[in-house]
């Protein structure tokens, strides 16, 4: 993929300022806090009128605004989910099947992020509350609060790896058991053949016993941990109302100072604690969108008459390095026993997987790659040749007929192919790839071991085609049979 | 229509946790909840009666108390989350033994397409939603529910001057009833959309995984684009469906955010015959309103695993099952009757009207072409298929009215790829049956040396054939039915195997087509084109 096309991916496609609504957060719930201390003094001096008004804001300040973060925070998410999904489109050509779910994974931790950013400048605000208990509270409560807090950040932190760090290790082991799961179930047929289901039942079931032994041994590190935040909390609380309970009694003080104390360190202690246990997500976003790119490679250009060079490219196959120069419009071709890596070097040389050593060019054109294993979309013969742009249908027959494919079920164009062309044979599948790529006019079309698949009154018909074509280079892999009759060059691939 | 209730219910069923966790679950929540209310509302509570400096030492002794109760609180809420994992944990565990159980008893039709389908991976992935109902779900709401009832009892018990403590209890109570039940109420609708929404991901990712496969050739032509397009479609159908997910979550979102406020409008208004309720006591009654904000949100979050563990239930439709197995023993006589056993696959007739007739202590080879279904005629004599047209009997019995158990013990079968064949021998071989057959000699005499307390490790091709059929043959079965037992084997060891066939008097039916075996076999039938000819006798 090219650079120039890659996606600007963001994270906040509704343009909100994060850390601003999130400030705004942490001043809406301390004001909250702040208003019920007044409402309960007056509650108290049995000044009702005054009461129920700041009762109401109390609720209104807590209920309200969390509506709008809620109803923000789903549409941004719901947008960044839209546009990573389009994005990851591109993806798709160069990851497997199997790595789709870390696809999923890396869109999930992005869709988080702003939620996060919202709560780490909530917190951050809220230690303005801090000047707030030392002024009003007095001394004695500022630094209790000064002194409890900046003993549980640290713990609050660790207590949010230690989560972190046995979710991963839950994951891992819970992907093993089903693994072993699987693999039981998948031969529960034999197991029935023997009658000996409820064996297999019982021994997924001892299995996973043995498993929630482990998981609740580090359940019970990572709940101690998180607990002994909640419980400084706690303590906090109860120490300055301790503090500022005595004031009062002394009479050194006045009940709404003292209400507005100990509840500010509460709803204080709130937003901090949010914050850190969700601290380790921080790193998550970014990890995502590395790992989202990581499967795009950039290829590095090639100027002149060149249209592809490998220069001692070794690849994960058994192959010695291979060093070639393939220039515009020549016919190359790859011979090599089989399974030797050949396709390996091949896609390797079209970008789809990185080379272990040495160095890749090829210049930026259109390539039709041609395989027994080509794959086509759910969709009509039309679409699968056409696959997007407008064709006439009399460009399509044309096309059709230079490879070959006469046949009754290629004369109706709207015919659907059906899940990847199955009905297809093998012939007609290559022969159908081959049309692809010449109504694209590719520049670089690359047959890998398919002369095997076709007739030779075909191959004649492909060797027409390619003869008509001269700025077409090809490069084709095969052994025994193959399509290029007088290839410019052949080169040999070796076991290393 | 869908009854979301009942399939809560059903995936309860499924689940159910152990008693004894449960309680102690409830109980260390409830406690810490009412731990934590205390905290919230007795330390204000204090402090005001604190500024009307009565009793010092009444007030400081109380003041200590509420540090102590907050101290108490973490060391209960560290036992109500043990004990919710553990409720979590018992439930998965419990789904999986049904799950294991269940597929266990389908035809093996039915068990290919759920594999293939990934539906067995998926119904094991399930467990993450089986756990949160346990632990973000019924505990933490009955908690926080059972310690608001108690701030309501301690209400209604205030003798209070200034406001009347009893109205006032029932109006809160009755205010939080009814908004939970408001916002219960939501379940249905919540889960038809939640629904559509997993149907809309699903189709996506289908969508996904059909693109994936031509995606790069398409990149290649530089025609990336058409996948882009593909791709957006369906992005745009789940984010629509997200969106209707989303608004109808408006009303419990509302009802979280306006509830305290009707529960505070209705005390104040209902519970006194002044206009507002004043005085210390109105503190405590206040703050119990507002608390009701945390009931709220708790009823919202189980609400929303609730969803998503009843939208699931498409799956547990495809896993329940239909119909049970005879009762009938195995019957005396053990000769076989097949009569028109039609077997199509995609509109396609594998097996036509196939009639055979197997007597007592018969060998019976069946030959044929690979692919020409010996497997699967194998299988439906096995009673690993159910008959779809036509009849398989025993002793003029139907098959099908032969409890399982009972023809599991009679009748063999062993396929043609050898399977879990890890672990102790012994476990291994009998995998849970009861025998007085010697594990090691049997195995021994197949030309495996093992002992029966070693572990089979990296069994080859031919080594595991035979230990299979050891397995197969365990408790001398009255019939054995196999699937190329030859397959794999090498001179000496297909001889030790043809020696051993010849020992056995039960009824044989091999599918082979290797010639030794089929020249040890009385009868050899030919499958082609559907039909079974005989060829010799």
């Amino acid at each position: 993929m090219e650079e120039n096309d890659r996606v600007e991916l963001g994270l906040s496609p509704t343009g909100i300022r994060w850390p601003a609504l999130g400030a705004l957060h942490a001043v809406l719930a301390l004001s909250a806090a702040v208003c019920l201390a007044f409402a309960l003094t007056a509650l108290a001096h049995n000044e009702g009128g005054r009461a129920l008004l700041f009762l109401l804001a109390t609720l209104a300040l807590r209920g309200f605004p969390d509506l709008f973060f809620q109803h923000f925070l789903s549409v941004n998410e719901e947008r960044v989910r839209t546009s990573w999904h389009d994005a990851s489109a591109t993806q798709l050509a160069y990851c497997d099947p199997g790595e789709l779910h870390i696809l999923d994974a890396s869109i999930d931790a992005v869709a988080g992020a702003s939620s996060l950013m919202l709560i780490r400048s909530s917190a951050v605000v809220g230690l303005v509350a801090l000047p707030v208990i030392f002024v009003i509270g007095g001394w004695l409560s500022g630094l209790l609060v000064v002194g409890l807090l900046s003993l549980s950040i640290p713990l609050y932190i660790r207590a949010g790896r230690r989560s972190e760090a046995f979710a991963a290790d839950f994951h891992r082991r819970r992907a093993q058991l089903v693994g072993r799961q699987i693999h039981i179930l998948r031969a529960i047929t034999d197991l029935r053949a023997l009658g000996a289901v409820a064996h297999g039942a019982d021994d997924i079931a001892a299995a996973s016993q043995a498993e929630n032994r482990a998981v609740l041994d580090a359940i019970r590190v990572t709940i101690k941990s998180s607990l002994v935040t909640e419980f400084l909390a706690g303590v906090s609380v109860g120490l300055v109302a301790m503090v500022v309970g005595f004031r009062l009694l002394d009479g050194t003080t006045v009940l709404w100072r003292a209400l507005v104390a100990v509840l500010l360190t509460a709803e204080m202690f709130a937003l901090v604690r949010r914050y850190a246990l969700e601290f380790h997500r921080r790193e998550d976003a970014e990890r995502a969108r590395e790992v989202f790119l990581q499967w795009t490679l950039p290829i590095l250009p090639i100027s002149g008459r060149e249209s592809l060079a490998l220069h001692a490219v070794t690849t994960g196959a058994p192959s010695a390095p291979v060093t070639l120069q393939v220039a515009k419009g020549e016919r190359v071709v790859l011979t090599g026993p089989s399974g030797v890596g050949k396709t390996t070097l091949l896609n390797t040389a079209l970008g789809l997987v990185p080379p272990v050593t040495g160095v890749v060019r090829r210049n930026a054109f259109r390539v039709g790659l041609v395989r027994a294993e080509n794959h086509f979309l759910d969709a009509t013969l039309r679409e699968n040749l056409a696959l997007g742009t407008t064709r006439t249908d009399s460009a399509l027959f044309a096309v059709l007929q230079s490879v070959g494919l006469t046949s009754p079920a290629f004369r109706d164009l709207d015919r659907p192919l059906g899940d990847d062309a199955r009905r297809l044979s093998t012939g007609e599948r290559v022969r159908l790839a081959i049309a692809r790529a010449v109504l694209h006019d590719s520049d670089l079309l690359i047959l890998d071991d398919v002369a095997e698949f076709l007739d030779e009154i075909s191959r004649d018909h492909i060797r027409r085609l390619i003869s008509q074509r001269p700025d077409i280079t090809v490069v084709e892999a095969g052994h025994d049979v193959l399509i290029l009759r007088s290839p410019d060059h052949v080169y040999e691939v070796t076991y290393a | 229509m869908r009854r979301p209730w009942h399939d809560l219910a059903r995936w309860i069923a499924r689940a159910r946790p152990p008693v004894t966790t449960l309680i102690r679950a409830l109980v260390s929540g409830t406690l810490a909840s009412a731990a934590s209310l205390t905290l919230l509302i007795g330390a204000p509570y204090l402090l005001v009666e604190a500024s009307g400096q009565p009793g010092w030492h009444a007030i400081a002794g109380l003041l200590i108390v509420v540090e102590l109760v907050a101290f108490l609180r973490s060391p209960l809420r560290f036992i109500e989350r043990m004990s919710s994992h553990e409720l979590g944990l018992t439930a998965v565990v419990r789904w999986r033994r049904w799950l294991t159980a269940t597929v266990g008893t389908w035809p093996y039709a039915r068990f290919m397409s759920a594999a293939t389908g990934d539906l067995l991976e998926r119904a094991l992935a399930d467990t993450d939603v089986l756990q949160d109902l346990w632990l973000r779900s019924v505990i933490p709401f009955a908690s926080i529910a059972l310690a608001l009832l108690g701030g309501d009892v301690v209400v209604a018990f205030m003798k209070s001057t200034t406001i009347d403590a009893p109205l006032a209890a029932i109006t809160l109570f009755a205010a939080q009833v009814v908004l939970v039940v408001l916002m219960v109420s939501q379940l249905p609708t919540l889960v038809a959309r939640e629904r559509l929404l997993r149907s809309a991901r699903s189709r996506r990712a289908a969508t996904r995984l059909e693109l994936q496969s031509a995606a790069s050739e398409l990149e290649l032509l530089k025609l990336g684009g058409e996948v882009r397009r593909r791709l957006e479609r369906q992005n745009v159908l789940v984010a629509n469906a997200e969106r209707r997910s989303r608004r109808s979550r408006r009303l419990l979102n509302l009802l979280v955010a306006l509830g305290p406020f009707a529960t505070l409008f209705l005390v104040e208004g209902y519970a006194n015959h002044a206009i507002v309720m004043v005085g210390h006591d109105a503190v405590v009654v206040a703050l119990l309103a507002i608390a009701t904000i945390e009931l709220l949100v708790v009823t919202k979050q189980s609400l929303v695993i609730a969803v998503a563990v009843t939208a699931a239930t498409e799956r547990l439709d495809a896993l329940e099952n239909d119909g049970g197995s005879g009762t009938h023993v195995f019957p005396e006589h053990s000769f076989m009757d097949v009569e028109n056993l039609t077997w199509t696959i995609d509109e396609q007739p594998l097996l036509q009207r196939v009639t055979m007739s197997i007597p007592s202590g018969r060998r019976v080879a069946i030959t044929g072409a690979s692919g020409a279904g010996k497997s699967t005629l194998l299988r439906l004599l096995a009673r690993l298929e159910d008959v779809p047209v036509g009849t398989v009997t025993v002793d003029a019995l139907d098959v099908t009215a032969i409890s399982e158990e009972s023809w599991r013990a009679h009748v063999s079968y062993v396929g043609p790829v050898p399977a879990l064949l890890d672990g102790v021998v012994d476990d291994v071989i009998r995998v849970g049956r009861v025998t007085t057959d010697d594990v090691s000699s049997s195995l021994a005499s197949l030309g495996l040396r093992v002992a029966a307390t070693d572990r089979f490790a990296r069994l080859s091709q031919g080594e595991a054939q035979r230990a299979s059929l050891v397995r197969g043959l365990l408790n001398e079965p009255t019939i054995v039915l196999l699937d190329e037992p030859t397959n794999g084997l090498g001179p000496d060891e297909r001889a030790l195997v043809l020696a051993r066939l010849r020992s056995l008097s039960a009824t044989i039916v091999i599918a082979s087509h290797d010639p030794d075996v089929i020249s040890l076999c009385d009868d050899v039938y030919e499958l082609a084109n559907g039909r079974v000819t005989l060829l010799s006798r």
